[in-house]
């Protein structure tokens, strides 16, 4: 449903330096920066998937999305959406797609949210009957049916965020984009929307284009994940897959006895004899107790060295958890 | 896609325009008389002081130079003229204020129009119409008003038929104007500030437009080269229409001129509109 085949794309950016001197020389002579969001993307998402986007701030995931969308132009590569190219916006084709942008608003910010719907009925030609059953499935589902009539800038984030959700879904799209939809939502609409968009998968089999800062929000969602460092795909994938790119983990060791207390991120090598420098550092110590982070190819030999070696009562080991590596992916790159 | 999908591809695209057309509408207006003390206030404080600048202004010039008539106005006609300019203006100039793209454009609230299956300026001009149909209720009240107080001055036609054709003219200059403001507001595109532009415009509108001073004072060298840019048809042109103080074949001949201009702007702010959307970004990357 959604086929991106070495998509790139750069924006021409103009820098101003800092203060009046730079307002006035930008005046005269405009110094432009080319920034490339995107470089040679590739991607496939098919009907009833959720592939999570994950990047830091700037790795061109909104643009990824936007483009999908049809609200950016491409620079090189081709960009399909249910067989239509996004940027001629072929109004057949919008009529299938929904955006939400949890940063933005796309409802009309002093009419109650009731009004903002009529419009959208009229906009999306939904013939009446359809128009009220789902309006009142997705008000019911999100708990927001005596809110209808309020204006839109008298509720809370929240509130406000289900409106936008309910506005997106409300022709039943086949492609959904979702641009960080639990930004700044409390615990319990975070869990609302998300079992709420579960649900609406589940009955609607949309593809879905998810990015979001929340690893809550991912592993709840998706089972693939696309990881974009720097405009480029790092990993794409399946979510469990992920943690065999750990390159650490972590163990934990009570004693029998007490030792000399250690210093939190000294090597192991000077504790242990025997044991090669840099593979294992002390995370936390206290005189009966140690956490320590080793690289993921030697927890075998630190496992045996800390048996001999010292007077072990207990020893668990940690896998790293997905958000960590996934930390780790965004900010290195991949290197298994 | 064979010719009956595109036949209903298209039908449908018209239906839904229709409708959303009709829907904006009514949501403008409601939005109108929801904050109408407001809206009643500003626009009789502006037609009053409007009016009054006009009345010691010209009952000085008059008096000063003795004469009955000046640029083909008596006196009473002149005033007249002062109160037909915001009452038009309200249907022709509505799109001026407000610079609604631009801030759409630079917040990226831009972003949710181009996800509708729906042209943007459709929806812009939506609005517009909604003012449109303020505007003519308050031009109804207003000069049957001032007409029943103080009568129609001398040496003015107007009638309902004057009227007419000068709605007529006012409508072609409502679409022209929208279409003037847009194409200016969509330099917002590229330039990071069209707050100028606009003025300069709205400036240029009303001084070559005949909102300050009739045409009819400019030399008749300057009128004749007025006639050849859009501005007089903002203006001018309806509230002349509407007093009688064009022949038939004169009013023709301008709804002819300003319909060329229509078709200019037309092409250029798709031009702009099309060139544009390239380099919008939706703000953050």
């Amino acid at each position: 449903m959604i086929r991106i085949d070495n998509l790139s794309k750069t924006f021409r950016v103009h820098k101003k330096d800092p203060g009046l001197r730079g307002s006035v020389r930008s005046l005269f002579r405009r110094k432009w920066v080319d920034k490339q969001a995107l470089r040679d993307v590739s991607l496939k998402v098919d009907e009833g998937e959720i592939v999570g986007l994950i990047g830091a701030n700037g790795a061109g995931k909104t643009t990824l999305v936007k483009t999908c969308a049809g609200i950016i132009h491409p620079s090189t590569g081709s960009v399909r959406v249910l067989g239509y190219t996004p940027h001629e916006r072929a109004n057949a084709f919008r009529r299938q797609i929904s955006l939400i942008m949890g940063q933005k608003q796309q409802l009309w910010w002093d009419l109650p949210a009731a009004d903002g719907f009529l419009l959208l009925r009229e906009i999306y030609l939904i013939p009446w009957q359809r128009y009220q059953e789902r309006l009142d499935f997705l008000a019911k589902t999100l708990d927001v049916v005596s809110l209808m009539t309020t204006q839109l800038r008298r509720l809370s984030l929240g509130e406000r965020m289900k409106m936008e959700l309910i506005a997106a879904l409300l022709h039943g799209p086949r492609v959904v984009f979702l641009d960080e939809p639990t930004i700044g939502l409390d615990l319990t609409a975070q869990r609302a929307i998300r079992k709420f968009l579960l649900d609406y998968r589940a009955d609607n089999r949309p593809a879905m284009l998810l990015t979001s800062h929340y690893m809550e929000d991912i592993e709840a969602l998706c089972e693939r994940i696309v990881i974009i460092r720097e405009g480029q795909v790092v990993y794409d994938g399946s979510l469990r897959k992920i943690e065999q790119f750990a390159q650490h983990k972590q163990l934990a060791i009570q004693l029998k006895t007490t030792i000399v207390k250690q210093a939190v991120g000294a090597d192991l090598a000077a504790l242990l004899p025997g044991l090669a420098s840099g593979i294992a550092e002390i995370i936390t110590a206290t005189e009966d107790r140690l956490t320590i982070r080793v690289r993921q190819d030697h927890v075998t030999d630190l496992s045996a060295a800390l048996l001999r070696e010292l007077p072990v009562a207990d020893l668990t080991i940690e896998a790293a958890d997905i958000g960590t590596i996934i930390e780790g992916i965004m900010r290195a790159g991949l290197t298994p | 896609m064979s010719g009956d999908k595109f036949g209903a591809d298209f039908r449908d695209d018209l239906r839904a325009y229709a409708a959303v057309l009709r829907q904006v509408v009514s949501l403008e207006l409601r939005r109108a008389f929801a904050y109408r003390v407001s809206f009643w206030l500003r626009f009789l404080g502006g037609l009053f002081a409007n009016i009054t600048v006009a009345y010691f202004l010209w009952r000085a010039l008059f008096a000063e130079s003795g004469a009955k008539i000046m640029a083909g106005f008596t006196f009473e006609g002149m005033i007249l003229y002062y109160v037909l300019v915001p009452l038009i203006g309200g249907i022709t100039r509505n799109s001026t204020e407000g610079s609604a793209i631009a801030s759409e454009i630079y917040s990226g609230t831009l972003t949710r129009y181009l996800v509708y299956p729906m042209p943007f300026l459709l929806y812009r001009f939506a609005d517009v119409m909604a003012a449109v149909i303020v505007a003519l209720l308050q031009l109804t009240i207003m000069l049957s008003a001032y007409l029943l107080i103080f009568g129609i001055p001398a040496g003015i036609q107007l009638t309902p038929s004057s009227v007419a054709l000068g709605l007529i003219a006012a409508l072609g200059a409502c679409f022209l104007n929208f279409l003037m403001v847009s194409t200016v507001e969509m330099v917002a595109f590229w330039a990071d500030n069209v707050w100028s532009l606009n003025v300069m415009l709205m400036f240029s509108g009303q001084l070559l437009g005949g909102a300050l001073l009739p045409l009819t004072l400019f030399p008749a060298e300057v009128q004749r080269y007025l006639q050849l840019t859009p501005f007089p048809y903002l203006m001018s042109f309806p509230v002349q229409a509407v007093m009688g103080k064009l022949s038939f074949g004169q009013w023709a001949q301008s709804c002819g001129r300003m319909g060329i201009w229509i078709l200019i702007l037309t092409v250029l702010a798709r031009v702009v509109w099309r060139r544009g959307q390239r380099s919008f970004s939706g703000v953050g990357i």
